[in-house]
Parts: structure tokens; C-alpha cells; sequence
């Protein structure tokens, strides 16, 4: 394993106001992410796995603590900022998938490449090279509402890993897909991250997916146990 | 370009609404088109009758003339010589002709009415004649004739026409009573009602003869282009000042009281009927938008994760309203060639406030009023679609993520 720190929780706690109760959603976590990890989250429905992404994916402010990404607190970064640092650094992979509607599968995995100032040939090309990494160079124009949930699944990987990030964040990325789709898109990811060496931080409710990842992390109440 | 083919797609995903925002856009753009270029007929028809006909470019005279106190009305006259200089001075003044105007009886034997009579000269004024519109006879051609051209509201009150006589009857400026008789040369009619009905026209000579003067009241300059007597108004002011401070000048806007009211009129109409329109718009693309913010709420979600700025978010809804305005844009230029085309065609007769006669709306396109509307709808729609714009790009990334479930 890389010693490279990608990413790093000191005390990180996320409070959600309701109309008449707090309640946290993470309480003081300490974790630090290596590159090239393939990490597992597991635990029960509201013990705060998506909220460990979306802090990660910095989509989400932490109520409390510090995060670094590659050694950078993030906590004074300026919105523009940290839209900079998703769109170079992190990768994210839904379990609805979230594919631009109006885009070809070719240009819903370009579309990343033009925010980082990529010309349009240079993305096109990166493009259908990481659309054949997961295997869907046949269905480049089909728009996502002509294509089957594995499939677009396939597109949403592409669409993560084709920036070259430094993270990828997976949440319950086989929920929504039959038995079969589901191992074909985790055997994609396990061979992505072989392959590209990227740190993969994976939540699911599957022991079994779960138990393919190198590192497991079970999180119970908002807490890392 | 990527964002340029989103907004495309983006616009033409739910056509019946974009059709609708590029409708209220057409609309207000085509009515503020059509409602400057009708006021700008009228305007435009208002000032010739005015400069052309009634008051001429510009008309030089006695202060007293214009604000008369109790002295003699030789000291309001003045002799046309006394200005030759004025033209002498300034080559964009093409003539320099006298006029000579008073009130008097106007009678054909049986009946008499009171009337202003102005006299003029013809020879130095020979456009006069030709922008008067002449309804029977003709214009009298000689500057010492015994002839008038008389209003058609006048005529028709006196029950006169061309070739009958009528005697005018008023004092001669030494204040003796003085008469003479004329013949009806022709009828005019000046479209206006205040001239119509009262006023005759009389050669010059013959003006002096009955006042028993060889001065006048003013002197009517006629420059190459109407626009220069505005121009060098003050200069002349000056030049007059300075030679004679009894004389002054006015423009013919100065003189003409009703093109102003008019010009005013139109002017506090069209920001009205303008605001109302574009209050419109402005509410309608708001509304729009809002909608496809709310429907697009899981979309703005994957683009912020995706690294999308706030300021992005609203560029690109900038971008679709943009080209749903540029579309509207030239719809409502084209509609309203189409409209001018049509009104046109419709013969479509009204009045004017003050007119005598009826005329055909004409509508003038103008290139001003297309670069003003297509500005303020551009503006409008900026404005109203930056307003959800910015409540779209301020939304929580992980609410807005939620809506794609």
C-alpha cells in the first residue's frame, strides 16, 4: 500500500438540525485514507455511511473536525474551491447512477473533461478510452434513458475515472442492479483499481461486496467501530 | 461548446414552454416596435405640418411680438431688412421671408366671423403651398394678388368656395378701420383643427396693404435641413442679441405648442405601455424558469458534484435564457415587419387629438426602436431568469442529489 494520505478525518462530526431534534450523523471520527485503498463502508441503514461520502466527496460541510484532501484542510475553502477540488480529485458513483438526461453516454463522460478545461477532441478521446475500460464502446450515442441500469451504471464509472482522480466515491453502487449486473460492475471496479491504482471508498448494505474490498470499515451510530 | 449544446437540448426538452417565453419575448418586442414606430408617424406628420407649414424652420421677430404688453403694434413690427444679416451670416439658412398675420372680420355678405389672416410670401416661402394639402382651386402664385386660400372648416362655416368673394375688415395699424375684398383662390386644409377653422391665407403684399405697412411680424427662415435649425438656434439667438436686443428667434418646436403635448404624450404612453409589457415578461420568464429549476433540482445536484461552480450553475441557465431571448428577438422583428405590412394593407383611418382630418396609421420601423426593445428583453429576461438562477445554484448539493431517486 501507497503511504500517500489521500484523505484524512480528525474528529469529523456532522450534526442535522430537524424542526425539533439534533442529530448526528457522524460523532468525532478519525480516519485517514491512503491512494491507491479499496475501501469498504458497511453498517445499517442511518449509521452515517453516505455521510462519510459526502463529507469525502465535499459535497457536504462537516459540523465539526478537520478534513485534509492530500494534506489541504478544506474547512476555509471557498466554494469555488472545493468545486475545483471535486472536479480534479474526486470521482463520484451513484446508486441512481445521476446521468445528464440530454447527454449521449459519450457525452455524459466527457462532460467532466470540459470542466477541467479539456478541448473537445482531447475529451472525446479520453472519453471512449474510458468507456472501453468498462466495456461499452457499442452504446456511445445511446442517451441514458435508452440504456439498461447496468449500463448506465458502466457510463457512471466512466464518467468517474475518465478525470484521472485521486478518489472514487461508490454509494450502494450495485443497489439498484439484478445479481448478475451487480458482480459484473464490481469486478469493473476491483480491475479499475487495479489498474489505475485510485483510491475507491465503496458504501454498501452487501456483506459480500463489502468483503471483497481491502480495507472494511464499519461505522454504527455515527461512529467508526 | 458542451455548455452551449446543454442549454440547446435544455431549451428545446420542454418546447411548449420555451415557446411560450420565446412568445411573451416576441410579443413585447413586436408591440414596443409597432408603438414607437406609429408614434413616430404621428411625431413625424405633426412636425411637418409644423415646420413645413405653420411655423416654418424657424421664425425671428420682436420680443414684444411674443409677449405683447401695452405698446403700439407698429413697435411689435419690425422690417425684413433688419435681419438680411442673419442669412448672410449662417449659409445653411436657404430663405428668409416675411410674414404678416392679424385678427379680423371675415365676411361673405351675409355672414361674418373672426378670423386670423396671415399674410405670406410666396415667392420666398414657395414650399409652403406644397405642404399644404388643397382641396379645391389653387394656391395663389402671386405675392401682391387680391386672393386667399381659406380653411375647409372656415369655408364650409361660411359656406364659401373658390372663385366667390369675401371681404376682410380690421384695422390698419395706425388704427384706422381698412377693408378689402378677395377673392377665394382655393381651400386648404392643414390637418389641424385650430387652423382649419380660423385661418386664411393671404399674399403678403396684399397683408401690408390692408395694415398699411411695408414692416412684418416675423421672419420665417428656411434652412437646407431641418435638423440645423435647432443646431445654430443659439448662435442666431446671439447674432440677434447682439445687433438688436428688441429681436429674438424661436424653432419651430419652441413654437409648436401641440407637437410637444403630443411628443409628451407619447413619450409617458410608450414607457407605460413598455413597463407594463416587459413587468409582464419579466414575470412569465421567472415563473418558467422556476419551474424547470424545481424540475431540474437533481440535475443542478450531479453537476455541483461534479464539480460545477455556483457561478457555472447560473451561467448556464444565462445561457438558455439567452438563446430563447435571441429567438424571441428575431420572431418579434419579423412579426412586427409582418404587422407594419398588414396595418398597411388595412387602410386602417383614425384621428388625431386637434386634427381635422382623418389619417391612415402608418408605422415606421425603426432600427432605434429594435436595438432599444431587443436590449431591454434581453435585460428582462436576464434579469428573470438570473433570480432562480442564483436560488438554483445556492441549493444544498446533497438535497438536490436526492431528487434524482
Amino acid at each position: 500500500m501507497n503511504e500517500k494520505s489521500i484523505l484524512k478525518f480528525i474528529n469529523v462530526s456532522k450534526d442535522f438540525n430537524t424542526s425539533s431534534v439534533v442529530f448526528s450523523g457522524l460523532k468525532n471520527v478519525n480516519l485517514e485514507i491512503f491512494q491507491g485503498e479499496f475501501i469498504g463502508l458497511s453498517g445499517k441503514s442511518g449509521s452515517g455511511k453516505t455521510t462519510l461520502l459526502n463529507i469525502a466527496g465535499l459535497i457536504d460541510p462537516p459540523s465539526g473536525g478537520e478534513l485534509l484532501i492530500k494534506g489541504k484542510n478544506v474547512r476555509d475553502f471557498h466554494d469555488n474551491e472545493l468545486s475545483n477540488v471535486r472536479a480534479k480529485e474526486i470521482g463520484f458513483i451513484f446508486q441512481t447512477f445521476n446521468l445528464l438526461p440530454l447527454l449521449s453516454a459519450l457525452e455524459n463522460v466527457e462532460y467532466p473533461l470540459t470542466l477541467l478545461g479539456h478541448s473537445e477532441k482531447e475529451a472525446k478521446k479520453l472519453a471512449l478510452e474510458a468507456l472501453d475500460k468498462v466495456g461499452l464502446t457499442k452504446f456511445n450515442h445511446h442517451r441514458p434513458a435508452q440504456l439498461s441500469g447496468g449500463q448506465r451504471q458502466r457510463v457512471a464509472i466512466a464518467r468517474a475515472i475518465v478525470k484521472n482522480p485521486s478518489l472514487i466515491l461508490a454509494d450502494e453502487p450495485t443497489a439498484n442492479l439484478d445479481s448478475k449486473t451487480s458482480e459484473e460492475i464490481l469486478e469493473i471496479l476491483i480491475n479499475l483499481q487495479k489498474e489505475l491504482n485510485v483510491t475507491i471508498m465503496l458504501c454498501s448494505h452487501d456483506p459480500d461486496l463489502i468483503a471483497l474490498t481491502r480495507r472494511q470499515i464499519k461505522l454504527q451510530d455515527g461512529i467508526i467501530v | 461548446m458542451m455548455r452551449l449544446k446543454i442549454a440547446f437540448r435544455n431549451v428545446t426538452r420542454h418546447k411548449l414552454r420555451s415557446i411560450l417565453s420565446l412568445c411573451m419575448i416576441a410579443g413585447a418586442v413586436t408591440s414596443m416596435i409597432i408603438f414607437r414606430g406609429f408614434s413616430q408617424y404621428s411625431l413625424d406628420s405633426l412636425k411637418h405640418i409644423a415646420a413645413e407649414n405653420q411655423f416654418g424652420h424657424m421664425q425671428i421677430g420682436k420680443v414684444k411680438y411674443w409677449s405683447p404688453g401695452a405698446e403700439s403694434r407698429k413697435e411689435r413690427m419690425f422690417n425684413l431688412s433688419q435681419i438680411e444679416h442673419i442669412k448672410t451670416k449662417n449659409p445653411s439658412i436657404e430663405n428668409i421671408s416675411g410674414r404678416l398675420s392679424f385678427f379680423g372680420l371675415i365676411s361673405n355678405g351675409e355672414l361674418s366671423v373672426g378670423g386670423k389672416i396671415i399674410g405670406i410670401d410666396t415667392i420666398n416661402e414657395p414650399k409652403f403651398a406644397k405642404s399644404m394639402a388643397i382641396k379645391a382651386g389653387n394656391f395663389f402664385q402671386s405675392n401682391d394678388s387680391l386672393q386667399a386660400m381659406i380653411g375647409n372648416l372656415l369655408a364650409k362655416q361660411m359656406n364659401v368656395k373658390t372663385g366667390d368673394s369675401i371681404t376682410v375688415l380690421t384695422n390698419t395699424i395706425d388704427g384706422v378701420m381698412n377693408a378689402m375684398d378677395l377673392e377665394v383662390s382655393g381651400i386648404f386644409s392643414a390637418g389641424i383643427d385650430e387652423i382649419d377653422s380660423q385661418v386664411i391665407y393671404i399674399p403678403l403684399k396684399t397683408s401690408q396693404r390692408i395694415l398699411d405697412t411695408d414692416d412684418v411680424d416675423t421672419g420665417v427662415l428656411r434652412f437646407n435641413k431641418l435638423e440645423e435649425a435647432e443646431l445654430i438656434s443659439s448662435k442666431i439667438s446671439n447674432d440677434l442679441k447682439a445687433n438688436d436686443p428688441s429681436m429674438m428667434n424661436k424653432t419651430w418646436r419652441e413654437l409648436a405648442v401641440l407637437f410637444r403635448q403630443v411628443e409628451k404624450f407619447y413619450g409617458v404612453q410608450n414607457r407605460i405601455i413598455e413597463a407594463i409589457l416587459f413587468a409582464l415578461m419579466f414575470l412569465g420568464i421567472l415563473n418558467t424558469v422556476s419551474m424547470t429549476v424545481v424540475e431540474r433540482t437533481g440535475e443542478i445536484g450531479t453537476l455541483r458534484s461534479l464539480g460545477e461552480s455556483r457561478g457555472d450553475i447560473i451561467k448556464q441557465f444565462l445561457l438558455e435564457s439567452f438563446l430563447v431571448s435571441i429567438v424571441g428577438l428575431f420572431a418579434g422583428v419579423g412579426l412586427s415587419l409582418l404587422l407594419i405590412q398588414v396595418i398597411h394593407a388595412a387602410n386602417i383611418v383614425t384621428e388625431m387629438p386637434g386634427a381635422s382630418t382623418p389619417f391612415q396609421i402608418q408605422i415606421i420601423f425603426l432600427y432605434s426602436a429594435v436595438f432599444y426593445s431587443s436590449l431591454l428583453a434581453v435585460v428582462t429576461a436576464t434579469f428573470a431568469t438570473y433570480l432562480p438562477a442564483l436560488r438554483a445554484s445556492k441549493m444544498d448539493i446533497v438535497d438536490a442529489l436526492r431528487k434524482n431517486i
